[in-house]
């Protein structure tokens, strides 16, 4: 096995993380602790996120709003779409009045109608962070089915006539690339979106805890929170689901 | 036998038609069956129509609208600025685009609000820190897509023609970037417009944020949704009129470098 000789490059990273450390040892030092924690008392609080049960009913909370309205939306997304195809008239009505005004409607609004209809909890959360998605979902799934390959679809026709069998062995496998682009896209922007909501209008969840945070001008709290997220987004996007994506576009491309 | 120019026709037809359908069904089911359920969109419109005749929402309004220009003008500076590094030190690359780019875009707003308005205190700078924020790695992803594209030709044909550096990249590499700095425009614009209310709930005293705000707590939906309203129209319009003539100009600007 060859080991890569470090780079200059990784070298520069490395070093311009650390000095960001050290940087923030250094100035939280100085500055109040109200102002500016130190790192070792923010990985702290972020380790009792995840092993204090209390606080880890949030984190948990919080994935479970952001798993369920990622589903629901790419289920509508698709739902929509197919409608479009089924019945073309709609197609400017879908795609060029509704879509951009849900894609401008800024996601407090959405958040405070949520708590119109379904009081400060988890539906409002849900709800929220679904419309904000849709219109992502709906330019995507539009344009990944746009793409497929018809000359494909014309010879899987030529050989079975089970759509069902057709579906799974050359619909869906030529869908796949395009469903992992729209689920990184998803994940990327619920995270952010589901704070917000969690915040205005959640009785659970991260976003919660950091109105609480904010309440108490816990600063620890609201970093540990955030370095938390960036951490978990990091890790998914780049180490899970950029590598499958890639993965994936060689093997159907 | 419908021919294509004719659908598109019915499909026009359907489109705007099933606009007003919604709207209409919207209003009656909120001044009917779902009243207290459903915000009226009569009173939403009035709401609006007030507002814009009322000099402090016209006041707010406006504050919000030069701290989105400030903001986008820093972003499209301190963005350009990161994607040109790994081209000026290539070993810089993973620097930028690894730890930089990922980091800031996956920083959530309302973190960078809430901690921004505890080490800043209420005003503007916390807003346009906020917005700024948010908005580099968009500008950062469009502008390095351009210099990734960077034609070396021009490059060394404007080498040939002066050796002075700074010259050079204000008459060449600019021009060459600057339809990617639109694309970046239009991708941050209505997003600015997003976060402006985001920033400006926790951190100031004016602006559409502050207004929606006090809407809210004295339960005005109504005005709320006046407000999204306005956030979406003006994030609609941005792109469509004033992004777009921007971005025939600098198509004119590209084919004359």
């Amino acid at each position: 096995m060859i080991i890569p000789r470090p780079s200059l490059d990784t070298a520069l990273r490395l070093t311009f993380i650390l000095t960001l450390l050290l940087g923030w040892l250094l100035a939280s030092r100085v500055m109040p602790q109200y102002l500016l924690p130190s790192p070792q008392r923010v990985l702290s609080d972020m380790l009792g996120l995840i092993t204090t049960p209390g606080l880890r009913r949030h984190v948990i909370a919080t994935l479970l709003h952001i798993l369920s309205a990622v589903g629901i939306s790419i289920l509508l997304g698709f739902a929509l779409v197919l409608l479009v195809r089924a019945v073309p008239l709609l197609a400017v009505l879908v795609e060029q009045r509704l879509t951009p005004l849900a894609n401008a409607f800024p996601a407090i609004g959405w958040t405070f109608l949520g708590v119109l209809w379904f009081g400060l909890d988890t539906g409002t959360v849900i709800f929220a962070i679904c419309a904000m998605l849709l219109p992502f979902n709906i330019i995507n799934i539009s344009q990944g089915l746009r793409v497929l390959d018809t000359d494909l679809l014309e010879m899987a026709t030529s050989f079975t006539t089970r759509p069902l069998r057709r579906f799974a062995l050359v619909t869906f496998p030529m869908l796949v690339p395009f469903l992992l682009a729209t689920m990184r896209l998803n994940l990327g922007v619920a995270w952010k979106v589901a704070l917000t909501a969690e915040l205005l209008g959640g009785n659970r969840g991260l976003g919660f805890l950091m109105n609480l945070a904010m309440q108490d001008q816990d600063t620890v709290r609201l970093l540990s929170i955030s370095v938390l997220i960036l951490l978990f987004v990091y890790v998914m996007d780049v180490r899970m689901l950029a590598p499958a994506q890639n993965r994936f576009d060689r093997r159907f491309r | 036998m419908t021919t294509p120019a004719k659908h598109d026709r019915i499909a026009g037809w359907v489109g705007n038609g099933g606009v007003a359908v919604l709207g209409l069904a919207w209003y009656l089911a909120s001044t009917g069956p779902m009243a207290g359920i459903l915000p009226d969109p009569v009173r939403v419109v009035g709401s609006l129509l007030q507002g814009m005749q009322d000099t402090a929402f016209l006041g707010n309004l406006a504050a919000s609208g030069l701290r989105v220009l400030v903001s986008l003008l820093l972003a499209l500076l301190i963005g350009g600025g990161l994607a040109l590094l790994p081209w000026c030190y290539p070993a810089l690359n993973s620097t930028v685009h690894q730890v930089i780019k990922p980091v800031l875009n996956s920083f959530p707003a309302i973190a960078w609000a809430l901690l921004a308005s505890i080490w800043f205190g209420v005003g503007n700078f916390t807003v346009i820190f906020v917005q700024t924020a948010i908005l580099i790695p968009f500008c950062l992803v469009n502008i390095s897509e351009g210099v990734r594209v960077l034609d070396r030709d021009l490059l060394e044909m404007a080498e040939s023609f002066t050796t002075r550096g700074r010259r050079r990249f204000a008459f060449v590499v600019v021009p060459l970037l600057l339809p990617y700095a639109v694309a970046a425009l239009r991708a941050g614009w209505g997003v600015a417009w997003k976060i402006a209310l985001v920033a400006e709930l926790f951190g100031a005293q004016t602006g559409l944020g502050y207004a929606m705000l006090r809407a809210e707590s004295v339960a005005d939906l109504d005005r709320v949704l006046a407000i999204c309203l306005v956030i979406a129209m003006i994030g609609m319009a941005g792109d469509r009129w004033l992004i777009g003539a921007l971005d025939r100009r600098s198509a004119a600007i590209r084919t004359m470098s």
